[in-house]
């Protein structure tokens, strides 16, 4: 065999030799490529990430595009919300007037308006690119359970992730907490929301739904505390802007912060 | 002995080239200004905004020192060729097999110099909101510098393969999205007749297995365990080597 | 008696170019038999093609015979041990046009194996010699023709090689260059140095040259003393016309 050969063989065989054993080593589990619920609009981009090995960033990109697509404010029967300004014609919508109902219902915190037709489709899509980024699962999981009363599709959310991520402790309260709301029981609902609101990446929607079920059942010194949680270390501005805003209103009831024999 | 130090000279040569060309430093430049659009991406990621600094940053070093490398390697030994200033070196008593591995170190050293250049500003900007790296940092960028090296090492033998720089690139690119699907590959191989899955299963062995080597998701994953260094180590060093010796052998071999 | 600064035995060298399947024999020499003896000045004459190029890039290992043998300084041509003692000009030096002559003259200097200490005393007198002291600080891709062949002449000269190798070292050049070259090049063979050099000028290699060869089709055709062509008529230049032209 000329020498020419014989090196490019030797070569190789070197090459399948380190790629056979580099075979043997242990991967992270994550799913499939064919596991990975793309919508027809993202197939493309996810396939161009994954390709370079962008996995996370994919993830990233989707879970921001859940945001955006969350802070549209839309109707309770599902269509874009419109407001009409004082000439008439179609004003800018700001999503915080109707997301927390602060023109109509000062008093609303708690957005139960909007269908969101694909809040569970997105947060699929963007856990079956990375199933840990559990701050994506929660915060898919407490919209579509609390704020659009979803909650089958919050379960869905929750089971997958807890494929990847079963030692996740806060996967667990949040099963259990939907199945108190569905069983009619607010208090219990707080009882197990209280303890995720400590762990120091819960996500402030959750925290918000925490402090909302405690002062539904009256516990206003509790839910004023995790509202100054959410004010002292949220960096989401609408959810600081509504607790200042709870918080003041919490301190003008006489119970906030009796003192409890 | 004599070899490795005429590699030295050839690889500091070439680590002057990268920081002189342009190219080198629009590279770095270039990436500081996306690093700070990433300020933007992680705004809009609100309470996630770490996590989005994190990953966008460190994708961007790892695609910055990969163009740096693969550009570097596809051109460095073809430029002199075409330039002839390669006559000036090898009329002197320089082993071939030593300016290939000179310029190849030159260029990862390259590499190496603005990827931590990149970390560092990156490590700033997160500090500046607020953010800590995290553990393993340093290990993913490292990682980074290794993928790239074992595509650089991968583009200096296409190179001297196909003399043309553009089919290096563009096997560099190949072998780069290739390697992050190698389980698909062997998917689809499982669905092959047996002799075209024996062929396929030694196409995936001869790939380079970028997974191994991508310690972004390995980090994020709740089922890893630590990154098995040696196998890490010891693989793109294999790799490399490999694609390097066969380079010299081709490069011995030509004549100017 | 002394070895021979440069032997090539019937040296032959086919260039084979494949292209779409198809391969193409192209003859560069053809058995060339040639010996350069050590302290001489030796002249390379012939038509463009007629292999004088292929023969210097042989003796520096740049190609690879075909057949037949090289020697140089009694090493066998392309080690590194008979390049250490060679230097080269080639037809158009080219360097990094990033670097300054003296940074180009160092790096080659390290290449060729010369001692730290003596690097940069050797780059700043090799600037000196050929003239280019006064554009120490500008980059190589600023300079003009004759500056980059006095550069070239510089590295060949950096390492103190025994033999220089220099292909059409005067083409292009003014005639100032040309003076200055040839006055170097005399200096260098008094100092002990043998030259091997190709060129067209026939009146630049008669004044300079002991002995010439005029190849012709890859194959030495002719080969002249200085006396022989100093008692020809028509001197050089007509020795070199009848040698191409017979058949």
């Amino acid at each position: 065999m000329p020498v020419k050969t014989a090196a490019f063989v030797f070569a190789a065989a070197m090459l399948a030799l380190a790629g056979y054993v580099s075979r043997l080593s242990p991967r992270p589990d994550y799913p499939q490529a064919d596991a990975i619920k793309s919508t027809a609009e993202s197939g493309l981009e996810d396939a161009s990430l994954l390709s370079m090995g962008f996995r996370r960033l994919a993830a990233d990109v989707n879970f921001i595009r859940l945001l955006q697509y969350y802070a549209q404010p839309e109707e309770p029967s599902g269509g874009r919300l419109r407001q009409e300004g004082k000439d008439g014609k179609q004003a800018k919508v700001f999503s915080e007037y109707y997301v927390y109902g602060l023109a109509e219902a000062p008093d609303n915190d708690h957005f139960e308006g909007g269908v969101y037709a694909e809040l569970k489709t997105r947060a699929m899509h963007l856990l079956s690119l990375d199933p840990y980024f559990s701050y994506a699962a929660l915060y898919a999981a407490g919209a579509l359970a609390f704020n659009v009363n979803r909650p089958a599709e919050a379960l869905d959310v929750l089971f997958y992730a807890k494929q990847y991520r079963p030692a996740e402790w806060k996967y667990d309260s949040y099963i259990a907490a939907i199945g108190y709301s569905k069983a009619g029981d607010p208090a219990r609902v707080a009882d197990v929301l209280d303890k995720a609101v400590s762990s120091p990446d819960c996500p402030a929607m959750l925290k918000q739904q925490a402090a909302f079920f405690n002062k539904k059942i009256g516990r206003n010194r509790r839910a004023y505390e995790i509202y100054e949680d959410i004010y002292l270390h949220s960096k989401d501005e609408f959810y600081v802007r509504n607790a200042a805003r709870q918080m003041a209103l919490l301190k003008g009831k006489p119970d906030t912060f009796a003192v409890t024999k | 002995m004599r070899t490795a130090r005429i590699a030295s000279i050839i690889a500091l040569e070439a680590l002057r080239e990268q920081w002189k060309n342009r190219f080198f430093q629009l590279v770095v430049i270039f990436s500081g200004v996306l690093l700070y659009a990433a300020l933007l991406l992680g705004a809009m990621a609100v309470e996630q905004e770490r996590r989005v600094l994190l990953d966008f940053g460190q994708g961007l070093i790892e695609l910055a020192g990969l163009a740096s490398v693969v550009l570097g390697c596809a051109y460095a030994v073809l430029r002199d060729m075409e330039t002839k200033t390669i006559y000036l070196i090898l009329s002197r008593p320089v082993p071939r097999r030593a300016y290939i591995a000179g310029k190849y170190a030159g260029i990862l050293l390259g590499a190496a110099c603005a990827m931590a250049c990149m970390a560092a500003l990156h490590i700033l900007l997160l500090k500046f909101r607020g953010a800590a790296p995290g553990a393993g940092y340093a290990a993913i960028i490292f990682s980074s510098w290794l993928k790239a090296a074992v595509a650089g090492a991968l583009t200096v033998l296409v190179s001297l393969i196909s003399t043309s720089a553009l089919s290096a690139l563009s096997m560099a690119g190949i072998f780069w999205t290739l390697g992050h699907f190698t389980q698909e590959l062997r998917f689809i191989s499982s669905r092959l007749s047996p002799a075209a899955a024996l062929l396929s299963k030694l196409l995936i062995w001869i790939i380079p297995d970028m997974g191994l080597l991508n310690l972004r998701d390995a980090y994020a994953a709740a089922s890893a365990a630590a990154p098995a260094w040696g196998m890490i180590i010891g693989y793109s060093a294999v790799y490399s080597l490999v694609c390097l010796a066969l380079a010299s052998f081709i490069f011995s071999r030509k004549e100017f | 008696m002394t070895v021979p600064a440069l032997r090539l035995s019937g040296l032959v060298k086919i260039y084979s170019r494949s292209h779409l399947g198809r391969v193409t024999k192209t003859t560069g020499l053809s058995g060339l038999d040639l010996t350069v003896n050590s302290g001489e000045i030796f002249g390379l004459l012939g038509l463009n093609g007629a292999g004088k190029t292929t023969a210097m890039k042989l003796a520096l290992g740049l190609l690879f015979p075909t057949a037949g043998e090289i020697a140089v300084l009694g090493l066998k041509a392309g080690t590194d041990e008979a390049k250490s003692l060679v230097g080269y000009l080639p037809e158009l030096p080219y360097f990094y046009p990033y670097l300054t002559p003296v940074e180009s003259l160092e790096f080659y200097a390290r290449l060729s194996g010369v001692p730290g200490g003596l690097i940069k005393e050797r780059a700043a007198a090799m600037l000196e010699k050929t003239g280019l002291a006064p554009h120490a600080k500008k980059r190589t891709g600023e300079f003009s023709k004759g500056m980059l062949e006095r550069l070239g002449l510089a590295q060949a000269l950096v390492h103190d090689p025994r033999l220089l190798i220099l292909d059409e070292p005067v083409s292009g050049l003014d005639p100032l260059a040309v003076w200055d070259f040839r006055e170097l090049f005399l200096e260098l063979n008094r100092a002990g140095k043998t030259l091997f050099l190709s060129s067209h000028s026939i009146s630049e290699v008669e004044k300079i040259c002991h002995r010439v060869a005029i190849l012709k089709a890859g194959r030495l055709a002719a080969l002249v003393g200085q006396n022989e062509w100093k008692s020809a008529p028509g001197g050089l230049e007509e020795i070199f016309v009848r040698t191409v032209r017979e058949k």
